[in-house]
């Protein structure tokens, strides 16, 4: 249950996320800017959720934050592109 | 290590990489991210030693864009824009301006303002704005483009503006095949009061307001007027987007893999979480598919 409450935060600021970038479609920088916010998100949301799990560990962090640069490149270089 | 067995590592979990598919480690997640930047290097130096190869095509008309621009004003109770073919000729100047010094920009790099334009071809206006797009694919998204955003959105429902002007133009902006779309506005002045006798005309620029409305450089595709387009050119933006679609299904298809390998085989190890990770890239790559081509100023 506890679980699913993470879950739901992360689902969440993911849709406003989402509902925000699509709202800033006529400016690049603001969508950017968007997608730089959810990476930060989804990393403290990482951080958060393994320590509540007790099972914090440097490794796993870097995990997010690889998922998470790799990913918001992506979308950036993409609307730089576009 | 065969091939073979390189990619079960990249995919399938088990003792060799730590329980963990390997292309969701850190490291692996990095040559991702390498891959992607050389790519995107490779695209730059592309297109700046093979010139009007990458670029794109597009089907963008004046008379299709004028339309849609009226149709908007008399969706608001606006009257309709007449063309002026002096405001035209300000719209192909801007983006010849434009390719030649190659910015895109309200103000060029030399610090000239739209508003010169109008005074160049000796349009004097009471009010003037202007729009600029590039790189969309037809009329219709680049004039949603415009309405979608607050400013642009202002120069085309303005009471204030009578008469429009348009240029669309091909060219190469940093190497890259591009269409650029100059949208101008303007309510020229009334026609000057007669000469008292012995009187002097004052010079009507004098009289002139400051722009009634911010400069809305959109992205600027400009081809020449009234002229269809289609060419064929590899997109940069399509080769990005295409790269980005593979490489974040990989890591996706990897971690589909890793969840449904691990949850059956019960396995216990430290590391992050799939779901999260499917959650979040999966969100990201909605973005991608939403983004599209285009830009406007």
């Amino acid at each position: 249950m506890k679980e699913t409450k993470y879950y739901l935060i992360l689902a969440v600021a993911l849709m406003i996320g989402l509902g925000l970038f699509i709202f800033f479609g006529y400016n690049r920088w603001l969508q950017m800017l968007v997608v730089v916010g959810l990476g930060v998100i989804y990393v403290l949301w990482g951080v958060v959720y393994h320590h509540a799990q007790k099972e914090l560990y440097l490794r796993v962090i870097l995990e997010y934050v690889a998922v998470a640069v790799a990913t918001c490149l992506a979308v950036i270089f993409l609307l730089l592109r576009a | 290590m065969s091939l073979l067995t390189a990619l079960a590592d990249l995919f399938v979990p088990h003792s060799r990489n730590n329980h963990r598919a390997k292309l969701l480690h850190p490291a692996c997640l990095t040559v991702v991210v390498a891959i992607f930047l050389i790519a995107q290097f490779g695209i730059n130096f592309f297109a700046l030693t093979s010139p009007a190869i990458l670029g794109f095509a597009s089907d963008i008309r004046v008379d299709q864009v004028i339309e849609l621009t009226n149709q908007k004003r008399l969706e608001q109770g606006l009257p309709p824009l007449q063309v002026s073919p002096k405001l035209n000729e300000v719209a192909q100047r801007k983006a010849k301006d434009m390719f030649s010094i190659g910015y895109w920009a309200h103000t060029s790099p030399t610090g000239r303002d739209p508003w010169s334009f109008f005074q160049e071809v000796g349009y004097d206006y009471l009010y003037a704005g202007e729009n600029l797009a590039r790189d969309f694919m037809d009329s219709g998204s680049m004039v949603t483009a415009w309405m979608n955003s607050p400013t642009h959105r202002d120069n085309i429902v303005n009471s204030h503006y009578q008469e429009i002007g348009l240029a669309v133009v091909n060219g190469s902006l940093d190497g890259v095949e591009t269409t650029l779309v100059v949208q101008v506005f303007g309510t020229p002045t009334p026609a000057p009061l007669p000469e008292s006798v012995g009187g002097r005309q004052s010079s009507l620029l004098n009289r002139l307001q400051l722009p009634q409305v911010s400069a809305a450089t959109a992205s600027e595709r400009l081809s020449a007027a009234s002229q269809q387009t289609n060419r064929a050119l590899v997109s940069p933006f399509l080769l990005t987007k295409t790269l980005t679609v593979f490489l974040l299904g990989l890591v996706l298809g990897a971690l589909v893999i890793d969840a449904w390998l691990v949850t059956r085989r019960r396995v216990v190890r430290l590391a992050g979480k799939n779901l999260a990770h499917l959650i979040f890239i999966g969100t990201i790559l909605l973005m991608v598919w939403l983004t599209l081509p285009g830009a406007i100023l």
